[in-house]
C-alpha cells in the first residue's frame, strides 16, 4: 500500500451493503479506514482518523429521513478538502441541489446502485477527490431525455449537447475537454453560446455552475 | 278535567295523530253555490207574507237562515265536524220552517211551532259542541236533547189543547184540536216558556264556564261565538218573558225584530271561529317548517307556547319521570316509540283538532331530527371509519417501502457488487458473460424494484416537499411534464394525499391515455391545496369501480377533500383535487 492509496470513510447503517462496499473499494486500490453506521459515529472517527473521501447514506439512523445531507454539511464545514460522495436510494436532484448549495467542490452525488459499477465508482472518488462535482450521470442522461422531449434542447448542435452532459455532471473544463478529445478553449466557447442559447442565468466561469445548469434543466 | 283530557290525548295519539289538512276550497265553491240560490229562494218564499208587513224582521231571517246554512257548508270541510256542519244546515232550514206559519193555509202553521224550537236548539248545540271532544259532546247532547223534549212535549201538548185562533192564526189551518181548553193552553204555553228561559239562562251558565277553563288560545278562539251566544240567550229570555206576559203585538213585533238581527251574530262569529281554528292548525303545521336547525324539545317548546298561547306548555323528550304516570300527551312515532309527552293546559283538550295537529307536528319534527342525529351519527362513523382504513393503508405502505428500502435493495446492490467483482476477477470467458448478464439482470431488478418501493410511498416526500418529490417524479418519465405547483410545505397528510392523486393521475395518462403532454398544476389558497393534472390523451378514464383514480378519489374525501375526474373521450382527462392543507 503505497502512500498516495487513498483513504475512505464509509457512513452506511446496512451492514451488507457495507460489505460489499468495502469489497468493491477494495478492488478499487483504496483503503476502508472507517466503517460507521451512522453519520455522527463517522465524524467522531474522524477526529482521530484522517481521510480522503467519505461516502455517505442519505438515509440513515436516527431519522431515516435526510440524516446524510447533515452529516455532509457538517463534514465539508469541518474539512473542506474532503470528498464526499452521497448515495441515495432514491434518483431525488434536489438533495443533489442541497449538497452543492454551500459548495460544490469535492462533492458529488450517486444512486446507489451505481456503486456496482466500478469503474463508475473508481471515476466518481477521482473526480471528488480531485475538487470537481459529480452528478449520476444516468440521472442527468434522463433529465435531458425529458428536456429534449419539450423541444428546449433544439437550438443546440449535437456538440454543445453533450458539453451540457458533462457541465451537468459536474466535470471541470479540464475533465469535458479531455473526455471530449478536444481544448479548454474550445470547450469555454461551446459553455459561452449554450449559456447564451438556453438564457442559463449566470455564466460558466462561476464555480457554482453546476447548480445554475441542474437548475435550469429541472425547469426551476 | 286533568283525567279527561289525558284520555283525550291517549285516544289521539292511538288514532295516530294527523294534521288536519284544509281540504281544496273549490270543491267547497262548487257546493256552496249550488245550494244557495234555490235555499234562498225557499227561504225568501218562507219569509213573503211579512215582507210587506215587518221587511226589517223578514231581512234579518233571511240573513240568519242564510248564515247558519252558510256556518254549515263551510264546516263540512272539517273533517270531525261532519256532524256540526249537518246540525247547522237542519237548524237553518227547520228555523225557515219556522216562520212558514205565516202562510197561514193548510198545515203550515202546524208544522211551524216544533219546527222554530226544534230549530233553535239545534242551533244553541251546534254552537256549543263546536268544536268539542266527542266525550264532552255526550254528557251535552243529553242535556240539549232532554230540554228539547220537554220544550216539544209542552208544544205538542198546548198544540193539542188549542185552538189555531189562540195562536194568532187563522182559524182556517189545519189544527188538531182534540180537547181545546184555554186554561190547560196557558198552562202548557207558560211551562213552554219557563223552561225555554231556564234554558236559555242555563245555556249562558255553560258558556260562562267553558269560558273560564279556557286558557291561551282556547279562550281566544271560543270568545266571538261566546260573546254572540250569550247576547243571543239574553234576547231569546226577553221574548220568552215578553211571551209570557202576553206583550202586546207591536212590542212583540220590535222584540221578533231585534232578536233577529242580534241572532245573526251568532253565525257571523262562529264562521270567524271556525277560520280562526284552520289558521291555527295551518300555523301548527308550519311549525315543522319553521323549525330552525335540528328539532329540539325545547324549540318546539317555545313554538307551540307560542301558536297555542300556552306560556305553560312544556315539550319533555322521553324518558320522562316528571309527573304522574299518564299525564301529559304522548308523541310516539309512527311504530309506536314514545318520543317525548307535551304537557299542557288541560283546557286545551277543548281543541281536540289543534291539539292532535300539535302532537303531530311535535311527532314529525322530532321523528325526523332523531332519524337525522342517527344518519349523521352512521355518517360520521363511516367517515372516521374509512379515515382509519386510509391511515391503517399509509402506515401499511410506509413500513413497506422502508423494509424494500433498508433491506431488499440494499441485498441486491450488494450481490450485484459482488457479481461485478467476480466477473471482473474471473478469466473464463463463458462465466464472464454469464456473470455480466446476470449483473445487467440485476441492476434492472434493481430499478424495477426502486420504482416499486417510490410508488408504494413516496420516502422522500417528507424531506424535499410535494413540488420537488413531484419534479423527481416528472423527471422519471421521458416525456413532456410541465410541472407549476407552488413551493411551500404543507401538512405531512396533504403532501401525501396531493402526491398520490399526481402520481396517479400522470401514471394513468401515460399508461392508458397515451398522452403526449401532462401539464400539474396546484394552488393553495385559504387553507387548501387545490391541485389539476391535464392531459391531452384518449380521455375516457373512470373513476368508478376500483380503479386507481376511484382510490385516490376515496382518499381524497377520507381527509375531507373533494375530488372529480373530468375525461370525455377524445378530449383528454383532467384530475382535479382540493385537499384541507392547513
Amino acid at each position: 500500500m503505497g502512500a498516495d492509496t487513498v483513504r475512505i470513510g464509509i457512513a452506511e447503517d446496512s451492514a451488507l451493503f457495507r460489505d460489499g462496499l468495502t469489497m468493491q473499494l477494495g478492488r478499487l486500490d483504496v483503503q476502508v479506514v472507517i466503517t460507521a453506521g451512522t453519520g455522527d459515529e463517522l465524524l467522531a472517527q474522524m477526529a482521530r482518523q484522517p481521510i480522503d473521501a467519505a461516502i455517505i447514506d442519505v438515509r440513515m439512523p436516527p431519522n431515516f429521513t435526510d440524516d446524510g445531507l447533515q452529516t455532509a454539511e457538517k463534514l465539508a464545514a469541518s474539512y473542506p478538502d474532503t470528498g464526499i460522495l452521497m448515495l441515495s436510494q432514491y434518483a431525488e436532484l434536489s438533495y443533489a441541489t442541497r449538497l452543492f448549495t454551500t459548495g460544490t467542490a469535492h462533492r458529488g452525488y450517486l444512486l446507489k446502485d451505481r456503486v456496482a459499477n466500478a469503474e463508475a465508482l473508481r471515476d466518481a472518488l477521482q473526480r471528488v477527490r480531485q475538487g470537481e462535482s459529480v452528478v449520476d450521470d444516468q440521472l442527468i442522461g434522463r433529465l435531458l431525455n425529458h428536456q429534449r422531449h419539450l423541444n428546449k434542447l433544439d437550438d443546440l448542435t449535437p456538440t454543445e449537447q453533450a458539453v451540457l452532459r458533462h457541465m451537468a455532471e459536474g466535470r471541470s473544463n479540464a475533465g469535458i475537454a479531455t473526455t471530449m478529445w478536444t481544448s479548454t478553449k474550445a470547450v469555454e466557447a461551446h459553455m459561452t453560446r449554450i449559456f447564451a442559447k438556453l438564457e442559463i442565468p449566470g455564466s460558466p466561469d462561476d464555480n457554482r455552475r453546476v447548480l445554475a445548469v441542474l437548475a435550469w434543466l429541472r425547469g426551476t | 278535567m286533568g283525567t279527561a283530557f289525558t284520555a283525550v290525548m291517549a285516544g289521539s295519539a292511538a288514532r295516530r295523530p294527523t294534521v288536519s289538512v284544509v281540504r281544496a276550497w273549490p270543491r267547497l265553491q262548487v257546493l256552496y253555490g249550488a245550494i244557495c240560490p234555490p235555499a234562498a229562494a225557499l227561504i225568501i218564499l218562507a219569509f213573503w207574507p211579512i215582507w210587506r208587513d215587518r221587511p226589517l224582521l223578514a231581512l234579518a231571517s233571511v240573513i240568519l237562515s242564510m248564515a247558519l246554512l252558510s256556518a254549515g257548508i263551510l264546516l263540512l270541510d272539517e273533517r270531525s265536524q261532519q256532524g256540526s256542519a249537518g246540525t247547522l244546515i237542519g237548524a237553518s232550514a227547520l228555523l225557515t220552517a219556522g216562520w212558514l206559519n205565516n202562510w197561514q193555509v193548510g198545515p203550515l202553521p202546524l208544522i211551524s211551532v216544533p219546527a222554530s224550537v226544534t230549530g233553535i236548539m239545534l242551533a244553541a248545540w251546534a254552537m256549543y259542541s263546536y268544536p268539542h271532544s266527542p266525550n264532552e259532546k255526550r254528557a251535552g247532547r243529553l242535556f240539549f236533547g232532554a230540554v228539547l223534549g220537554v220544550l216539544l212535549a209542552a208544544d205538542i201538548a198546548a198544540i193539542v189543547a188549542s185552538r189555531p185562533q189562540w195562536w194568532g192564526f187563522s182559524a182556517g189551518a189545519w189544527w188538531p184540536s182534540l180537547m181545546p181548553n184555554h186554561t190547560a193552553f196557558q198552562a202548557f204555553s207558560l211551562t213552554f216558556d219557563l223552561v225555554g228561559v231556564g234554558f236559555a239562562v242555563a245555556y249562558m251558565l255553560l258558556w260562562l264556564a267553558r269560558w273560564r277553563r279556557s286558557r291561551g288560545i282556547s279562550r281566544r278562539l271560543a270568545k266571538p261565538v261566546a260573546t254572540a251566544a250569550s247576547v243571543t240567550c239574553a234576547a231569546t229570555a226577553v221574548e220568552l218573558v215578553a211571551t209570557a206576559l202576553s206583550a202586546g203585538p207591536h212590542v212583540m213585533n220590535i222584540i221578533f225584530t231585534v232578536e233577529a238581527y242580534l241572532q245573526i251574530g251568532v253565525p257571523a262569529a262562529f264562521v270567524v271561529s271556525v277560520l280562526q281554528r284552520r289558521f291555527a292548525r295551518t300555523r301548527v303545521a308550519d311549525l315543522i317548517l319553521h323549525l330552525r336547525g335540528p328539532a329540539r324539545a325545547s324549540s318546539i317548546t317555545s313554538a307551540l307556547r307560542d301558536i297555542l298561547e300556552d306560556p305553560d306548555l312544556e315539550v319533555v323528550e322521553s324518558p320522562w319521570t316528571g309527573g304522574p304516570p299518564g299525564a301529559g300527551l304522548p308523541v310516539t312515532t309512527t311504530s309506536g316509540d314514545q318520543l317525548a309527552v307535551i304537557v299542557a293546559d288541560p283546557s286545551l283538550s277543548m281543541d281536540d283538532d289543534l291539539v292532535r295537529a300539535a302532537v303531530a307536528a311535535t311527532a314529525f319534527a322530532l321523528e325526523n331530527a332523531q332519524l337525522e342525529a342517527a344518519l349523521t351519527d352512521q355518517l360520521r362513523e363511516v367517515h372516521q371509519s374509512r379515515l382509519r382504513i386510509i391511515q391503517a393503508e399509509t402506515t401499511e405502505r410506509r413500513r413497506l417501502e422502508r423494509d424494500l428500502h433498508d433491506g431488499t435493495q440494499q441485498r441486491l446492490v450488494a450481490i450485484s457488487i459482488m457479481l461485478g467483482a467476480a466477473e471482473s476477477d474471473t478469466t473464463e470467458e463463458p462465466v464472464r458473460a454469464i456473470l455480466s448478464r446476470a449483473g445487467a439482470e440485476l441492476a434492472q431488478v434493481i430499478e424495477g424494484l426502486r420504482d416499486l418501493a417510490h410508488g408504494i410511498h413516496p420516502g422522500v416526500l417528507h424531506q424535499v416537499g410535494l413540488e420537488q418529490a413531484i419534479r423527481s417524479m416528472a423527471e422519471q418519465y421521458p416525456f413532456p411534464i410541465d410541472v407549476r405547483l407552488p413551493a411551500g410545505r404543507f401538512s405531512e397528510g396533504a403532501e401525501l394525499t396531493a402526491y398520490y392523486v399526481i402520481a396517479e393521475a400522470v401514471s394513468n395518462a401515460v399508461k392508458h391515455a397515451r398522452a403526449r403532454r401532462i401539464t400539474i398544476t396546484g394552488k393553495a389558497a385559504g387553507g387548501w391545496l387545490s391541485i389539476a393534472v391535464t392531459d391531452d390523451g384518449q380521455g375516457g378514464a373512470r373513476a368508478d369501480g376500483g380503479t386507481g383514480i376511484s382510490g385516490i378519489i376515496d382518499r381524497v374525501r377520507a381527509i375531507d377533500g373533494e375530488a372529480s375526474v373530468d375525461s370525455a373521450p377524445g378530449h383528454g382527462t383532467r384530475i382535479w383535487a382540493r385537499i384541507p392543507c392547513a
